[in-house]
C-alpha cells in the first residue's frame, strides 16, 4: 500500500480561520503537482528531489500566485494586506497596506471624553506630550534627520522594534495600535524606559500635533492573560485638557 | 545514491521527537506575539526560511560532522556562549527543518515519508547536541524542564555568583541602557527576528534570589553580509550578562528568550557580570571586570559604539526592495546554525548566501498574507487540507487552554506533526537525502567582502577555516570533558576536578586558584573578604530601599 492520492482521509474545509487564502493558494498548488505527476508517469520518489522541476516549477507557481490573485480580489473585494511598507511601494498591484484600514471604535466603548485605550507595558507617571504619528520609513528618516521634537508621543501602527530603531529613546512615549505587551516594540520600550501602550484602540485617528495624556500610571497589563477576567484595566488615552484634570 | 534504511526503532524515535516538537512550537509560538514588521516582510521570509533549512541543512551538518561531532559542538556550546545558544541550536537542529517539512507537505511538494535518512539524521543530531549541551539538567527542550535552561557548569556559575558586581544606580543605569540599546540593534540585524538573543537559567542563589544569562550574539562584522562596514567599529562579536535578581521570576523558553514577573525587572538586579566569548574561546572572557567603574565605563562606550551603527544599518535595509529584504530575512534564520560551520572549518560563504532554487519556485505564492495565513493554519488553528490528525485526536496544547474556558466547543483534532507512515519498513521505497543531485541555488542580495570578527582578530574565510580546524581545547578531551557536575557531586577532592575548576578560574577577579571545594558559602566569605556585600546582604538592601 502507498501513501497514493495525497488527500488525506480527515480534513478540515479549507476556509476556516486560517483563512480562505490558505486554501485557495494551497488547493491549487496540490492540484499542479498531482497533474504534474500523473503526467509523468513516474514514480512520486522519483520526482520529490531529482526531477523536482517536473513537480512544480516557478513558472507554475507564478501562475498560480497570477490567479490566486485574481479570485481573492474577487471574492474579498480587496487585495493583499501588507504590514511591511516595502510590500506596497514594491507591488502596489498586489498589496494594500493593513494599516491602512485602521480600525475606530465607538466612542461609548470608552469613559467619556476619552479617545482611546490601551495595555500598558510599565507602570509610571503620566505623560502629557505631543502626537507625532510614523508609518513609513520616510517618516523615520524625515525625524533622523530633524530631530524628534521635544514631548512627542508617537503613534506607531507597527509593534515590530525595527521601524523605529534609530528614534526610539528619544520619544516621550509610544502609542502603539498593535501588537500585546510582549511585541518587539513593547519589550524596548520596556528596555528603555519609554512609556508605551501596545494593542491600543481609538475611537478617532490622532492627529499630529494634537496634545494627549496618556495614563500611564494605570497597572502594567499582565502578559499572560489568556482569560478576560485576568486582564488589567487598559490605560486611558485622553485629550490633555481632561487627562490633567483626572 | 544511498542505501540507508529506516529501522522500526528508528522510526518510532523519528515520530515520538517529531511530537515532541509539536508540543515544544505550539506554546512557544501561541505565547510569543505576531509576527509583524513595517520594515521587513515577516512572513514571507520567516516561512521560506523554514524550507530553505530544510533543503540545506542535512547538508550542512553532514559536511560539518566530517569534523567535528555533535557532542563536541555542545561542549563548546556550554563552555562559551557564541551564535548557537538555546534559540540558535533549536532552530539549527530541528526547528526549522521540521517546520519546513511541513509547510512543503502542506504544500503537496513533499510527503511524510520523503527522505528519510535525512529526516532521521537531523533528529539525531540535533539530541545528541542538546542532550550534550544540556547535560547538567537532561533535557532536550526548556519546555519540558518547565521553562528553564540550566545549562551551565557550576565551576562557571561560581565564578558568575563570585565575580558580579553589586548594583548601584548608576551601575544599573549603564547596565538597562546597553541592554535596551544592545537588544534593538540585534532585531535590526536580524531583520525584525530574535536570533541574535539568547538567555539561559535561571540558576537558584538562595531565597528569592537567581542568575540568569543574557546573551547578545553576531554584533561585528560576521557572515551577514548587511554586517559589513556598519559593524565594523564594535569591539565583540558575542556580549553575555551575568543578571543576579531578587524577587523576580524568569523563564526561559525553547526561543531562548527570557521572560520575567514582574516584567520591568531592571529594578530588581542586585548583581551584573559582563564577558564575551566565541568559537575560539573555551571560557567566559571578563569584559571590563576589574572594577564596578570600569564595568560602567565599558557598558556605556559598547552602547554608544551600538547605537552609532543603527542609522546606518537601518539606511541600509531601507533600501533594499522586498525581494532582497525577503532574501535577508531568509538568511538571517537560517544564519542560527552558522556556528556549526565555522566551528568545523566548512564555512562557505556563497553557499550560506544562496537560496535554494526550490524554495524560490514557492516564491511567487509566498505573499505577506498567504504567509500570515497559512502560518495561522498550521500553528494555530490546525485547520486545512493536512491539519487534522485524526477524527478522535485531541492536541495537548489546545486542549490545556480549553480546559481553562467554559462552554467552546473541543479545539480541532489537528497537530503539526506529520508522522511517518509505519508501512514504510515494508518496502524501504522512499527517497533518502532531499539534496543528493538536485541542488541549485544563487543569492540576489550584495554579497559579503569583509572579514570575519572574532576575539582573537578578523580573519578571511580561508584564514577562519584553517584556524578552526587546528583549534583544540582541553575542555574537549579526556578527562576533563567527562567531568560533569554528576562527578563532581562525589568526586570533587580528585586531583583532575581540581584542575579544571582552576582553568575556570583562572580569570576571575575573586576565585582565582580557589579550586573545586568550593560551595556557595564560600562565595559569601570571599566576598565579605573582599569587602563586598554578599548577594543575601545586597538583597536586603534593595528590599530596605523599597
Amino acid at each position: 500500500m502507498k501513501y497514493a492520492t495525497g488527500r488525506p482521509k480527515w480534513s478540515f474545509p479549507e476556509d476556516t480561520i486560517g483563512g480562505v487564502l490558505t486554501g485557495m493558494t494551497r488547493s491549487k498548488v496540490i492540484a499542479q503537482v498531482n497533474a504534474n505527476l500523473a503526467k509523468s508517469g513516474k514514480p512520486w520518489h522519483e520526482l520529490v528531489n531529482r526531477q523536482w522541476a517536473d513537480l512544480l516549477n516557478l513558472g507554475e507557481t507564478q501562475e498560480i500566485a497570477d490567479a490566486v490573485l485574481v479570485e481573492f480580489q474577487a471574492s474579498q473585494g480587496r487585495k493583499f494586506y501588507a504590514g511591511a511598507e516595502i510590500s506596497v511601494l514594491d507591488k502596489p498591484d498586489q498589496y494594500v497596506l493593513r494599516s491602512d484600514g485602521d480600525t475606530y471604535y465607538d466612542a461609548s466603548e470608552f469613559p467619556p471624553g476619552a479617545i482611546g485605550d490601551g495595555d500598558n507595558v510599565f507602570q509610571t507617571t503620566d505623560v502629557t506630550g505631543t502626537i507625532v504619528v510614523i508609518r513609513k520609513v520616510a517618516d523615520v528618516n524625515r525625524l533622523i534627520d530633524d530631530g524628534v521634537p521635544e514631548n512627542t508621543i508617537a503613534v506607531i501602527d507597527d509593534s515590530g522594534g525595527t521601524l523605529t530603531a534609530p528614534l526610539l529613546p528619544d520619544f516621550e512615549a509610544v502609542i502603539c495600535l498593535a501588537g500585546t505587551v510582549r511585541s518587539h516594540l513593547g519589550i524596548l520600550g520596556r528596555e528603555f524606559g519609554v512609556p508605551t501602550l501596545m494593542a491600543s484602540r481609538l475611537s478617532r485617528p490622532l492627529e499630529n500635533g494634537e496634545l494627549v495624556t496618556v495614563k500611564f500610571s494605570s497597572e502594567a497589563q499582565n502578559a499572560e492573560a489568556f482569560l478576560p477576567e485576568d486582564r488589567k484595566p487598559r490605560a486611558l488615552i485622553l485629550p490633555a485638557s481632561q487627562g490633567a484634570a483626572q | 545514491m544511498s542505501e540507508w534504511r529506516i529501522s522500526e526503532a528508528q522510526l518510532h524515535l523519528v515520530n515520538t521527537a517529531l511530537a515532541e516538537h509539536d508540543d515544544t512550537i505550539v506554546p512557544n509560538l501561541l505565547t510569543r506575539t505576531a509576527q509583524e514588521s513595517k520594515l521587513f516582510p515577516m512572513l514571507p521570509y520567516f516561512m521560506m526560511s523554514f524550507m530553505q533549512a530544510y533543503y540545506m541543512y542535512p547538508g550542512i551538518l553532514r559536511k560539518a560532522s566530517e569534523h567535528i561531532s555533535p557532542e563536541d559542538i555542545g561542549h563548546r556550546m556550554r563552555n562559551s556562549s557564541g551564535q548557537l545558544g538555546t534559540l540558535a541550536a533549536n532552530m539549527s537542529g530541528q526547528l526549522l527543518y521540521l517546520q519546513g517539512r511541513v509547510e512543503l507537505i502542506k504544500l503537496g511538494v513533499l510527503r511524510p515519508e520523503d527522505n528519510l535518512e535525512d529526516l532521521w539524521y537531523v533528529i539525531d543530531w540535533h539530541e545528541r547536541l542538546m542532550s550534550t549541551y544540556r547535560r547538567n539538567e537532561g533535557h532536550i527542550w526548556t519546555n519540558a524542564a518547565g521553562d528553564m535552561s540550566q545549562v551551565l557548569d557550576e565551576r562557571v556559575l561560581q565564578v558568575l555568583e563570585a565575580d558580579a558586581f553589586e548594583i548601584d544606580d548608576e551601575l544599573r543605569s549603564a547596565v538597562a541602557r546597553f541592554s535596551a540599546v544592545t537588544s534593538q540593534y540585534s532585531f535590526l540585524v536580524y531583520c525584525e527576528s530574535r536570533v541574535g538573543m539568547d538567555a539561559n537559567g535561571p540558576y537558584n542563589l538562595g531565597d528569592q534570589r537567581m542568575l540568569h544569562v543574557r546573551n547578545f550574539t553576531t554584533l561585528g562584522e560576521s557572515g551577514l553580509p548587511w554586517m559589513d562596514g556598519v559593524a565594523a567599529d564594535i569591539p565583540f562579536q558575542n556580549l553575555s550578562l551575568a543578571l543576579i535578581t531578587d524577587d523576580v521570576r524568569i523563564e526561559v523558553t525553547d526561543f531562548g528568550s527570557a521572560y520575567t514577573v514582574p516584567e520591568v525587572y531592571q529594578e530588581h538586579i542586585i548583581g551584573v557580570g559582563l564577558y564575551t566569548s566565541d568559537i575560539f574561546t573555551d571560557r567566559f572572557v571578563p569584559v571590563g571586570m576589574g572594577s564596578k567603574q570600569e564595568l560602567i565605563a565599558t557598558l556605556n562606550q559598547i552602547a554608544d559604539v551600538v547605537k552609532a551603527a543603527i542609522a546606518p544599518l537601518h539606511r541600509r535595509f531601507a533600501q533594499m526592495n522586498f525581494d532582497e529584504m525577503t532574501e535577508a530575512g531568509i538568511l538571517a534564520y537560517v544564519y542560527a546554525m552558522s556556528d556549526v560551520s565555522f566551528m568545523s572549518g566548512t564555512w562557505d560563504q556563497e553557499e550560506w548566501e544562496s537560496i535554494d532554487d526550490r524554495v524560490r519556485r514557492v516564491w511567487p505564492i509566498f505573499n505577506e498574507e498567504f504567509g500570515t495565513s497559512s502560518f495561522m493554519s498550521d500553528y494555530v488553528t490546525f485547520d486545512g487540507l493536512y491539519g487534522a490528525a485524526g477524527e478522535y485526536l485531541i492536541h495537548p496544547y489546545s486542549y490545556r487552554s480549553w480546559k481553562a474556558g467554559t462552554d467552546r466547543p473541543l479545539p480541532k483534532p489537528g497537530r503539526v506533526a506529520q508522522f511517518v507512515p509505519a508501512y514504510v519498513l515494508n518496502d524501504h521505497e522512499y527517497s533518502r537525502r532531499a539534496s543528493d543531485g538536485a541542488t541549485s541555488s544563487r543569492s540576489d542580495i550584495a554579497r559579503k567582502s569583509s572579514t570575519y570578527q572574532y576575539l582573537d582578530g578578523r580573519y578571511t574565510q580561508d584564514e577562519l577555516n584553517a584556524k578552526a580546524r587546528a583549534y583544540t581545547s582541553p575542555l574537549l578531551v579526556a578527562p576533563w570533558r567527562n567531568l560533569d557536575d554528576a562527578t563532581v557531586k562525589f568526586g570533587y577532592e580528585d586531583p583532575d576536578v581540581d584542575a579544571l575548576y582552576r582553568y575556570t578560574q583562572e580569570q576571575s577577579r575573586l576565585l582565582k586558584d580557589r579550586g573545586s571545594a568550593l560551595v556557595r558559602a564560600d562565595i559569601d566569605r570571599i566576598r565579605t573578604e573582599a569587602g563586598e556585600s554578599t548577594w543575601a546582604e545586597a538583597a536586603a538592601k534593595r528590599r530596605a530601599a523599597h
